[in-house]
């Protein structure tokens, strides 16, 4: 039997609910109180949640695929997009903790015009030198945000 | 008292005033654009600033600039989903909608307008109250404020989205996600995990960026298409917006009134009146099914009630020396700094001051909307540029705000965990707003319930009138809720 998203996430936030419990067990009474006066009832919706999904089952679900009813090109289309995007971010945070942020930032954002949006040489740089800006100019100088040290500056002495 | 209102708008409206105010607001303007930063960031480059004023020309520098952060946030939120402080994430729910249809000029018309008449409400409220306002707020207890909790995201819970139960569970999961942290009332450690960036909780900017603002990019970035759905001439205009707030003066009284008492009640930030007033939107319109698909009716309710807070929350601070919020914290700084003591010598020795602060309010507010106003049109055109051109600014300065907001790396795992919760609801249409109340006001509703047990017999508080009343209106709120999507899903299907 195949579930949607939508049954997936009855469970998960089940589960949250079922972990709130178990775990608040050697808690003091003030603290456990407003835990079970919570997880309770979450449980006992998860529980009806889960139900109607599983009822419902692939008849009349909600599409799971939000994004991919716009998306140009069908469900192989949307889910190679949404890989990318999320690639994309994932690179970001990855780039950040690597070189810091006053690197990846611009380094990102060049990339993604240049590479992903193919844009021009001369509109990649320029919003680039706007990123190199706003990092620098407002956040460091202005702002005077105390960035932590990368991995490589850590690395490096 | 009348002469110290007309002496302190004399004083207001001097060249070097009027200056202060018009540099108060534009930076107010400027910070609540730029996700991340706001009133507070504000307030602390500022601070060093004012000391060599007069009382006077620090009040109006500085609540020039608070009073209009509140109304320049809504343009990101519009725009990406990314909300500019938190006083503006439930304008997302109708507003970014709303710019995707073509609308964003008068989602701006709208909102500004909304704004402006809010802020000059809450400014009203605080002139008028100052003096009654002691006996009123002590007169509400914790068992009250612990029911208005339960009230809001009961509502916001079954009214958002066509499945109530989800919205409920969602309710619930954000309260118990709020929970994750030290408890302030026993100090034990609840799922830190052994992690010390835990201790305080999950800090609710990259949670809100993750759940609303990150996964609206990625959508956008998966169609490929502009943020506007709808070509350039179909954008309507920003008249149509004012007209919008015009129209419906009931709601933007009402929400103002909510906004102005949130403000009142220490500890309840910008973002609970921001939701409250969305919940009552949602609740008191007919028509309810449009909400979330760009109503206007949801971006003039929040706004309303996000630029009406500032009265608000200036009353306990003037009146009382209680500030209720970190905002409020550092004004009381500068009250301190300029050698002005909060309370009775507000309300007389220098009234004048006070009412300085009154017509700062209500003037940068009308002057901030006049600046917006004339941009607006411009700023609406953003909606038009091509994604793939804004995604790598908005996903970089959704990083920047997210990280600023602690200065911890802590937060960008936090805000990627989030992304994948948030666009996981997004496609499997669930509602996202309960869930993001739910963490507001998990720990408020915590305290609260804590207060009330500890403090009244058995469980002899459930019994007070306030209680019962909130209770009954919950209880028929979500009862009607039901039987609505249950209505509106039986005509989906025939």
């Amino acid at each position: 039997m195949k579930f949607g998203i939508e049954a997936i996430l009855s469970f998960v936030f089940g589960s949250m609910f079922v972990f709130g419990l178990l775990s608040s067990w050697g808690w003091p009474s003030g603290t456990r109180f407003f835990t079970l006066s919570v997880a309770v009832p979450g449980l006992l919706l998860s529980l009806a949640s889960l139900v109607v999904e599983i009822k419902k089952g692939s008849k009349g679900r909600e599409t799971a695929t939000h994004a991919g009813n716009h998306a140009r090109g069908g469900m192989e289309e949307t889910r190679r997009r949404t890989a990318t995007i999320f690639g994309w971010i994932l690179g970001l945070f990855l780039l950040i903790r690597v070189l810091g942020f006053e690197l990846a930032v611009p380094l990102f954002t060049f990339l993604y015009l240049k590479f992903q949006a193919k844009e021009n040489l001369i509109l990649s740089s320029s919003i680039t030198f706007l990123m190199v800006l706003i990092v620098v100019g407002l956040f460091d100088f202005v702002l005077n945000v105390p960035w932590p040290k990368s991995l490589i500056e850590a690395v490096m002495p | 008292m009348v002469d110290a209102a007309l002496s302190a708008a004399a004083g207001i409206f001097e060249p070097v005033h009027l200056l202060l105010l018009a540099l108060g607001v534009f930076m107010g303007l400027t910070l609540g654009v730029i996700p991340g930063l706001g009133g507070i960031v504000g307030l602390t480059i500022l601070l060093p600033f004012v000391l060599e004023m007069t009382p006077h020309a620090a009040m109006i520098l500085l609540i020039g600039m608070v009073a209009v952060v509140t109304s320049s946030d809504s343009i990101p939120a519009v725009l990406f989903a990314v909300p500019g402080t938190v006083a503006a994430q439930a304008t997302i729910m109708d507003g970014h909608p709303m710019a995707r249809k073509g609308e964003a000029g008068r989602a701006f018309g709208a909102i500004y307008s909304a704004s402006m008449i809010g802020g000059v409400i809450g400014a009203l409220i605080l002139a008028l109250a100052i003096p009654i306002m002691q006996p009123l707020v002590l007169s509400v207890g914790a068992p009250e404020f612990f029911m208005l909790g339960l009230l809001g995201i009961s509502m916001v819970g079954v009214l958002s989205g066509r499945f109530p139960i989800r919205g409920l569970m969602a309710g619930f999961a954000g309260i118990l996600l709020s929970m994750v942290g030290m408890d302030p009332q026993t100090g034990i450690l609840r799922w830190t995990f052994g992690l010390p960036y835990l201790w305080d909780g999950i800090p609710l900017v990259p949670a809100v960026m993750g759940i609303f603002g990150l996964p609206e990019i990625v959508e956008m970035a998966i169609k490929g298409t502009a943020i506007s759905e709808v070509p350039r001439h179909a954008i309507r205009g920003v008249r149509e917006g004012i007209r919008d707030t015009l129209r419906n003066w009931g709601l933007v009284a009402r929400c103002s009134v909510v906004g102005t008492w949130v403000g009142i009640i220490p500890g309840l930030g910008s973002d609970v009146a921001d939701w409250l007033a969305y919940a009552h939107t949602v609740q008191s319109s007919s028509g309810r099914e449009n909400f979330g698909k760009g109503d206007v009716r949801g971006v003039i309710g929040p706004e309303s009630a996000a630029n009406a807070k500032l009265g608000g929350s200036l009353i306990p601070t003037i009146a009382f020396g209680i500030p209720g919020s970190m905002q409020m914290i550092l004004f009381l700084g500068a009250f301190m700094m300029l050698g002005l003591t909060p309370g009775p010598d507000m309300l007389t020795k220098n009234l004048d001051i006070t009412f300085t602060i009154v017509w700062s309010v209500a003037v940068a507010n009308v002057f901030g909307t006049i600046l917006l106003l004339l941009f607006t049109s411009q700023l609406a055109k953003i909606a038009q540029v091509r994604i793939h051109v804004l995604a790598p600014v908005m996903i970089s300065i959704v990083f920047l705000a997210v990280f600023v907001s602690t200065n911890d790396y802590g937060d960008l795992y936090t805000l990627l965990a989030f992304t994948c919760l948030g666009w996981c609801m997004k496609i499997g249409n669930w509602p996202r707003p309960p869930l993001v109340l739910g963490l507001v006001l998990g720990p408020i509703i915590g305290k609260y319930l804590f207060i009330s047990v500890q403090a009244y017999e058995a469980m002899s508080w459930v019994t007070r009138p306030g209680v019962m009343l909130i209770m009954l209106i919950t209880v028929a709120g979500l009862l009607y809720g039901f039987i609505q999507q249950g209505r509106v899903r039986k005509a989906s299907l025939t």
